[in-house]
């Protein structure tokens, strides 16, 4: 603040201020009645207690000095003003992009369709965070929740993904075997037979739902036990004339050579029996050279006709079928019948068993 | 020189009441003002401690003035104590 003051007595004047650890600069007492002074902007109220019997000429506050004091910073305020500027137009630009929260959306996905909106690193980025949010949740029905903020020069974003029901689907129990239902013993699922009913192999026992209080199916994996008679039928068969191949000792050799796997060359011999039979070998010629030789060898067969005796080979047959029942069967707690008839029609004998069991018929 | 007087001062237990250091007849620096008695652009007259201390020259005028120093810029031609 600069004081420009006319009047009688500066010096006391000075004296006062000087008592009152003011602090003066440029003081010019150019007539003995004028003196011009400066003092630090803090001082100026108290300066200005003591001239009131001065007139004064003008005083120049900082206001009136701004100008003055502009043209002499002129360098700094405009580093300043550009420095701000410069701040104001890079922070638009956007240098990274976040994005978080993604478990089943592609992070390249979605850094493609904010690319495809004009949101892109490097380059100015005029849309708020509202319109990203919404370009997001518009492109993506996964997106429960997305929230984007700006934090400097990035854009971090947060997606929730929606959870994804999906309704399993379950298999529902069926028949094994063949078999009477005597018991149902269910912990999830719902029947769909009842005791006293008879069941094929393949028919559904137990339904993979159950019905809940409001009458809705709800989905289950049915586990359960279907117990019951479980029928067991084993059929064998034996033909009085029965055709059989035979080797009659005659061969042919046959080479065909191959390199990596690729057909090099065949071998003279070709086969020329009508009925045969092949047997087959793969042998490298030499452990060093990749050249490998087929060999097949052709045997020459004879049919011939074999007459069984139905009395001589019964129980054969009846053994046979028995054995096949029994290895049918699943474990069972007990046995309730077993029987095995045979019977002969045309040139063909049978002989079926039957064995009847108590067990499990879902297995 | 100026470490070796103050050390002397000390050592004789003299004291000093005011220091002035003339900057080429261009600048005055005083030290030790207890008031201002007079000033005009070519005398100044200053009430140190025990003394007062006259500056004469032309166009003088004072750069700084605080409670203890002051700086007197000018063409200064005397300085002096009564």
């Amino acid at each position: 603040m600069k004081f420009d003051l006319t009047g009688y007595d500066i010096e006391n004047l000075l004296k006062k201020l000087y008592l009152k650890k003011i602090t003066l600069y440029n003081v010019v007492r150019s007539e003995h009645n004028h003196v011009i002074f400066e003092v630090g902007d803090k001082d100026e109220k108290k300066v200005k207690r003591y001239i009131k019997n001065f007139k004064v000429i003008s005083t120049l506050g900082l206001i009136k000095r701004l100008p003055i004091l502009t043209l002499a910073n002129l360098g700094i305020i405009l580093g300043v003003f550009f420095g701000i500027l410069f701040a104001l137009f890079a922070s638009n630009y956007t240098w990274q992009i976040e994005i978080y929260g993604t478990k089943d959306l592609s992070k390249t996905d979605i850094t493609n369709v904010l690319n495809d909106n004009g949101i892109r690193v490097g380059k100015i980025n005029l849309q708020s965070s509202e319109d990203i949010e919404n370009i997001l949740l518009n492109n993506y029905e996964m997106i429960a929740q997305v929230s984007v903020i700006r934090q400097g020069t990035s854009i971090i974003i947060n997606i929730s993904e929606k959870l994804v029901y999906e309704e399993q689907t379950f298999q529902p129990i069926v028949a094994k075997f063949n078999g009477i239902v005597t018991d149902i013993n269910i912990i999830t699922g719902t029947t769909n037979v009842k005791v006293g009913d008879y069941v094929n192999v393949g028919d559904i026992l137990v339904l993979p739902f159950n019905i809940n209080s409001n009458g809705e199916k709800v989905s289950v994996e049915p586990i359960a036990e279907i117990c019951g008679q479980i029928f067991v039928i084993s059929k064998c068969e034996l033909n009085k004339n029965e055709y059989v191949l035979q080797r009659t000792g005659n061969s042919i050799t046959v080479y065909k050579y191959k390199i990596f796997g690729f057909k090099l060359f065949d071998g003279k011999a070709k086969n020329s029996f009508a009925l045969f039979e092949t047997e087959m070998y793969n042998e490298y010629i030499s452990d060093l050279l990749p050249i490998s030789r087929e060999k097949i060898v052709y045997y020459e067969l004879k049919s011939s006709v074999v007459e069984h005796d139905f009395e001589i080979e019964k129980d054969d047959l009846i053994r046979k079928s028995v054995e096949n029942a029994y290895s049918m069967l699943p474990q069972y707690t007990e046995k309730l019948d077993e029987n095995t008839e045979t019977s002969i029609v045309g040139d063909k004998m049978f002989a079926c068993t039957t064995i009847t069991v108590l067990g499990v018929i879902n297995g | 020189m100026l470490d070796e007087i103050n050390k002397f001062m000390q050592d004789t237990e003299i004291s000093i009441n005011y220091r002035t250091v003339n900057l080429g007849g261009k600048f005055l620096y005083i030290e030790g003002i207890k008031s201002v008695v007079s000033f005009g652009i070519d005398e100044m007259q200053f009430q140190m401690k025990k003394t007062l201390l006259i500056v004469e020259g032309h166009d003088l005028r004072i750069k700084y003035l605080d409670k203890n120093t002051c700086v007197i810029e000018g063409s200064i031609k005397n300085v002096g104590i009564r």
